[in-house]
């Protein structure tokens, strides 16, 4: 079964046209890697996922669980659980973490109709996932990313990940700025949400990432289309031969 | 139209008048200088977005009210009528320039009607003083040395108000003073004037709404060496409502600190007007002096005017300041939608974290949701 | 030594040049109006234009709001109209030039011969045409024929209202109105000359143009108006230079610059301001009071002024943009630097009108000696401007501890989209950084001067290059010869 089914998506930027006919099915608990070269449509393909206004599809169609996201509000993709860990998570000074993780937690348990946690229990449970990942617990009592490092920052997306455990997470560039340690953390929190029940669309620039979080299939996006996919292998002949040989 | 008002308003203050107190300021210099504040290009630049009009129509001669004050029964705290005003001839001279109110509230100190309360050692419990309705009797504060006191006021009037407070501050003494004006449809005018001497250190946590028409005037005078002033504040003007706050605070003395930072927000049709002086005199060296004030325009048709001055005369300073004038940030409103909050919770979440910043001291609790009532905009 | 002895203002344009003049008694009333009109034999219509703006400048008082103080001017002891005698009948050459007058210019570096341009103090950039204005006429102006190729109008005013009245007509006073403000009220009644332009649809001016005032005549007035029309797509760069006598006496400076930028014209205005500005003790020197602005009517249009102000004895000046067109842009930077017992209160005017429209303000006051130097801005944004946005930084550097420096923002706001950012600052050039830059040799003088280039640099990067090295070299010898 599919959760994320792309048909022929055309998405333009401030009228300039990214994405050009891109299709891909990603299935339940399956692991796909985007790559592809700067400029190439990664970052457009993880921000229209997940509703960013300003990215107009033109065309085509997404499909999550079954239902057409396109017109859909990004707080109800989120609750439906799509998930993004951005590239740049934003600085919110004066929202504390704790308040804004809270509200998250809340809002899609509504969303399920399932129960609120209680405000113990929620703090039991980001604690341990904070001290797993690494993050002084700390940092609930500040400002969200507000004087994070670029590692905390990415930390404190993964724990978002592992907080709200949606059925899809689109990982944007989650590995850019960590070093050797943060990566194997990042890594090692990725690996733990993955099961068979959700799914994972990881992109990224390099192989390296891929060392840590294997994927199932490997596709290269090229110019707003997808030119080629592959098993974990294509990951490695990319990292050797770039990507101009894909092109030209 | 004016001219007339302002006669009347003039009129209202003579009946108040009894020339045979007046002890310091002669009654009629008192009048001339009222008269002369109250001319058209003198009250341009200070009145420029609010319409003194507006408040003159208040001033209907009776008699003034003496305001509602608890906790003046704790030891270290004596209250009494204030005959002889001449000690605090400095303050209201200092003020001659400011505008027409002081000049108003000098006549009626001037006519000895005034609540002095002096203030020495620790006072354990607030001080509390609630205005009502019509014009109120001054109330002059003096803190002793190395005396401290928590202050709060509160403006309780829903038609009319315009209510004076005069601080001094002795050699040590601290003061900590909260104060909230949340009626939306009063019309009302303070004016506060605080004046430090050595060592003193007065806080000031101002939260307002706009209202009919509101005008808060607070002007610090920093007249002893080492003397710190931080004022800080949070308000939203809602629709049909309009709030100016001007703050002037003057150094006077070396080694002076004043720190000034408040946020606001325009969530309807209304006006916010911010005016903060900082105003740094030839003699006193070392004074470090700052001002950010900091605006959302949550509403199409919300009127922001906010104007930061500097005046100095002497080199040996540090001086800043910053307004600005936005937005919410569309990053940080999807950020917190993909996280699964609706637009209205994010933009609640994000005025608040705005408005929260600024809200600290004993009142923080009761202004925050008062603030906040009516801010799910557009 | 302190700080503020290193500021000295030696005024090096101080001299005056003793040729014969034409001068009107003082005195202001319909007749002086009447006779400068009929001096320059203008059509009626302007007759009258200047005639409703006296009507209108009678009613009128002076403002008192800036940050200045000064005796009340007495407008009936000024001479509203001064010409060297020689021009009577207008020169045909410079061959018919006064050679007086040639070596007043020679003197303050201003080439009047086309060929001297070549090889004079502008050499880096040949490509500089000027217009000269002596008190109140046009001496002359240079490479008019090669602008003329370009289809580029660039002459004094008084020959535009003869040679192309529709356009006078059509965009005089439309910028700024006769009765704006009390001094171009006076201005518009009696102006006496200045600089047209008028660039056409699509064309690059070729060279840079360059007008340079100067006041010679004792009790004399000036008031010159200077007018800009950069059609659409087009682009032009104006330089503007001043100098005037030492003189005892204060004399008024009431000037009007209107510029025009219609769809996509781009025009650039930056002046070097060095009037007189009294001797140590404040006596005499120039008051400046100046009403310019400029209008983006057009789309992406976009006008841009640059100030380096050291002159005058008193400076009341905002030059202003109206942002009407959509996606329009306003700039100002600005220097002002006060010595001694100077005042200025100078800063600008932006108000949005249009969709999108930018405005950037950088200004930097530098305050020494007794002086006040005050910045007052405004930025308005209506509801018609969604989107629109301004940052302003207003830094003030004082040197010596009996100076001022204020700031005045009105920020008004009226739109929900609107970004406003302002930011001032203030420092001080101390002792002990002088004393740290001459323990490692540096000598006090070149450390000011260093401090000053440094504070500066924002504003000069905006400046003509030619431009930018005389305004570096101003500010250089108002420090100079600090020491000793």
């Amino acid at each position: 079964m599919n959760i994320l089914e792309i048909k022929d998506l055309h998405v333009s930027v401030g009228g300039e046209q990214i994405l050009k006919g891109l299709n891909l099915s990603v299935e339940q608990g399956s692991v796909h890697a985007i790559m592809g070269p700067n400029g190439s449509g990664k970052s457009t393909l993880a921000n229209v996922l997940a509703g960013k206004p300003g990215y107009v599809i033109d065309r085509g169609e997404i499909h999550f669980d079954g239902d057409l996201l396109n017109d859909v509000d990004p707080e109800v993709r989120a609750r439906a659980g799509l998930f993004l860990a951005f590239q740049y998570p934003v600085e919110i000074p004066g929202v504390s973490n704790m308040e804004f993780l809270k509200a998250a937690v809340d809002s899609l348990a509504a969303a399920r109709g399932g129960e609120q946690t209680t405000a113990v229990e929620f703090v039991k449970s980001v604690r341990k996932i904070a001290t797993a990942l690494d993050l002084n617990p700390e940092f609930l009592k500040r400002g969200v990313n507000e004087g994070f490092s670029g590692g905390e920052r990415k930390r404190n997306e993964i724990l978002q990940l592992l907080l709200l455990n949606p059925r899809l997470a689109v990982l944007d560039e989650t590995d850019s700025g960590l070093d050797i340690d943060a990566m194997q953390t990042v890594a090692d929190g990725i690996n733990r949400f993955r099961d068979a029940h959700n799914c994972v669309l990881l992109i990224t620039h390099y192989q390296r990432l891929l060392n840590h979080v294997v994927p199932d299939v490997v596709h290269v996006l090229s110019d707003g289309v997808i030119v080629k996919s592959g098993e974990k292998d294509l990951a490695v002949t990319l990292e050797e031969r770039g990507y101009a040989w894909l092109t030209d | 139209m004016a001219d007339r008002l302002e006669d009347s308003f003039a009129e209202s203050l003579i009946a108040n008048l009894d020339s045979s107190s007046g002890s310091w300021l002669a009654v009629e210099e008192i009048i001339d200088r009222l008269k002369s504040s109250l001319t058209p290009a003198a009250t341009k630049e200070s009145w420029k977005y609010t319409p003194l009009r507006d408040f003159l129509v208040g001033f209907t001669g009776a008699a003034a009210v003496t305001p509602d004050i608890t906790g003046v029964n704790q030891p270290g705290l004596t209250m009494s009528a204030l005959s002889a005003a001449g000690e605090y001839a400095r303050g209201p001279a200092a003020l001659a320039n400011t505008g027409p109110l002081p000049l108003a509230d000098a006549a009626l100190l001037c006519a000895g009607d005034a609540v002095h309360i002096k203030v020495s050692g620790e006072i354990a419990q607030p001080l509390e003083i609630s205005y009502g309705e019509g014009v109120q009797v001054p109330i002059v504060i003096t803190l002793e040395d190395n005396a401290s006191l928590q202050l709060i006021e509160r403006n309780n009037a829903v038609e009319f108000c315009n209510h004076s407070l005069f601080v001094e501050l002795n050699r040590g003494s601290r003061l900590n003073h909260a104060r909230s004006a949340l009626d939306s449809n009063c019309c009302d005018w303070g004016l506060t004037q605080v004046r430090l001497l050595e060592t003193t250190d007065y806080r000031l946590q101002q939260y307002h709404t706009g209202a009919r028409k509101r005008r808060a005037e607070t002007l610090i005078l920093l007249d002893g060496r080492g003397a710190r002033a931080e004022l800080t504040g949070a308000y939203v003007v809602e629709s049909n409502s309009h709030l100016d706050q001007q703050f002037i605070v003057e150094h006077r003395s070396p080694d002076t600190f004043s720190r000034q930072t408040f946020h606001g927000i325009g969530a309807g049709k209304g006006t916010i007007v911010f005016n903060g002086r900082i105003h740094i005199h030839p003699d006193s060296p070392g004074s470090d002096a700052s001002l950010v004030n900091k605006n959302l325009a949550l509403h199409p048709e919300a009127t922001i005017n906010t104007k930061p001055e500097l005046e100095i005369y002497t080199d040996d300073v540090k001086c800043a300041h910053g307004a600005t004038v936005g937005q919410l940030a569309e990053d940080s409103i999807f950020y917190l939608r993909s996280r699964g909050l609706s637009r209205d919770d994010a933009r609640t979440l994000l005025c608040r974290a705005f408005l929260k910043s600024c809200i600290e001291g004993v009142l923080a609790e009761e202004v925050t949701e008062a603030l906040l009532r009516n801010l799910t905009g557009p | 030594m302190p700080v503020e002895d290193l500021v000295p203002s030696e005024y090096s344009a101080g001299f005056v040049t003793d040729i014969e003049s034409e001068t009107l008694p003082p005195g202001l009333d319909e007749s002086v109006v009447r006779f400068i009109s009929g001096k320059k034999q203008e059509p009626q219509w302007l007759t009258d234009w200047r005639l409703q703006a006296y009507a209108a400048w009678r009613a009128m008082t002076p403002p008192t709001w800036a940050h200045v103080h000064f005796k009340p001017i007495d407008f009936e002891s000024i001479s509203y109209y001064s010409a060297p005698k020689n021009f009577e009948d207008g020169p045909t050459s410079l061959d018919e030039v006064d050679p007086e007058l040639l070596r007043t210019y020679e003197k303050l570096g201003i080439p009047l011969h086309e060929q001297e341009t070549l090889a004079g103090v502008v050499r880096q950039t040949p490509n500089v045409a000027v217009d000269v204005v002596f008190d109140s006429v046009s001496i002359t102006t240079t490479f008019k024929e090669k602008l003329a190729e370009a289809g580029v109008i660039f002459c004094p005013i008084s020959e535009a209202v003869q040679e192309h009245p529709e356009l006078v007509q059509k965009y005089l006073g439309t910028v700024v109105p006769q009765r704006d403000n009390f001094y171009a009220a006076l201005n518009s009644a009696v102006f006496s000359d200045g600089s047209f332009v008028y660039i056409p649809p699509g064309v690059r001016c070729p060279m840079e143009l360059s007008t340079y005032f100067r006041i010679n005549a004792q009790n004399t007035g000036q008031f010159e108006r200077t007018l800009i029309i950069a059609d659409a797509g087009s682009y032009v760069s104006y330089l503007e230079g001043c100098t005037a006598p030492m003189r005892d006496e204060n004399q008024l400076h009431a000037a009007v610059v209107e510029l025009v930028a219609l769809e996509d014209a781009q025009i650039k205005y930056s002046t070097v301001q060095n009037w007189y500005p009294g001797d140590k003790d404040g006596k005499g020197g120039i008051y400046n009071f100046v009403t310019k602005r400029g209008a983006c009517r057009g789309a992406r249009s976009k006008i841009s002024w640059t100030q380096v102000e050291t002159g005058s004895a008193i400076t009341w000046k905002y030059p202003s943009v109206i942002l009407r067109g959509d996606d329009s842009v306003g700039e100002f930077y600005s220097v002002a630097l006060t010595n001694n017992y100077q005042q200025a209160d100078t800063g600008t005017k932006m108000i949005h009108l249009g969709k999108n429209t930018k405005s950037t303000i950088i200004s930097k006051g530098i305050s020494a000696g007794k002086s006040q130097n005050s910045y007052r801005g405004l930025v308005r944004i209506s509801p018609t401007a969604d989107g629109a946005r301004n940052y302003t930084q207003c830094d003030s550097l004082l040197i010596g501890g009996n100076s001022g420096a204020h700031t005045f923002p009105y920020i008004e706001n009226k739109n929900l989209n609107a970004i406003i950012e302002h930011e001032a600052t203030t420092s001080k050039v101390s002792d002990e950084q002088l004393f740290l830059c001459q323990q490692r040799g540096i000598d006090a003088e070149k450390a000011v001067s260093m401090i000053v280039n440094g504070f500066c640099k924002d504003v000069f990067r905006e400046l003509p290059m030619e431009f930018a090295v005389e305004a570096g070299k101003l500010l250089e010898v108002s420090l100079e010869g600090a020491i000793g």
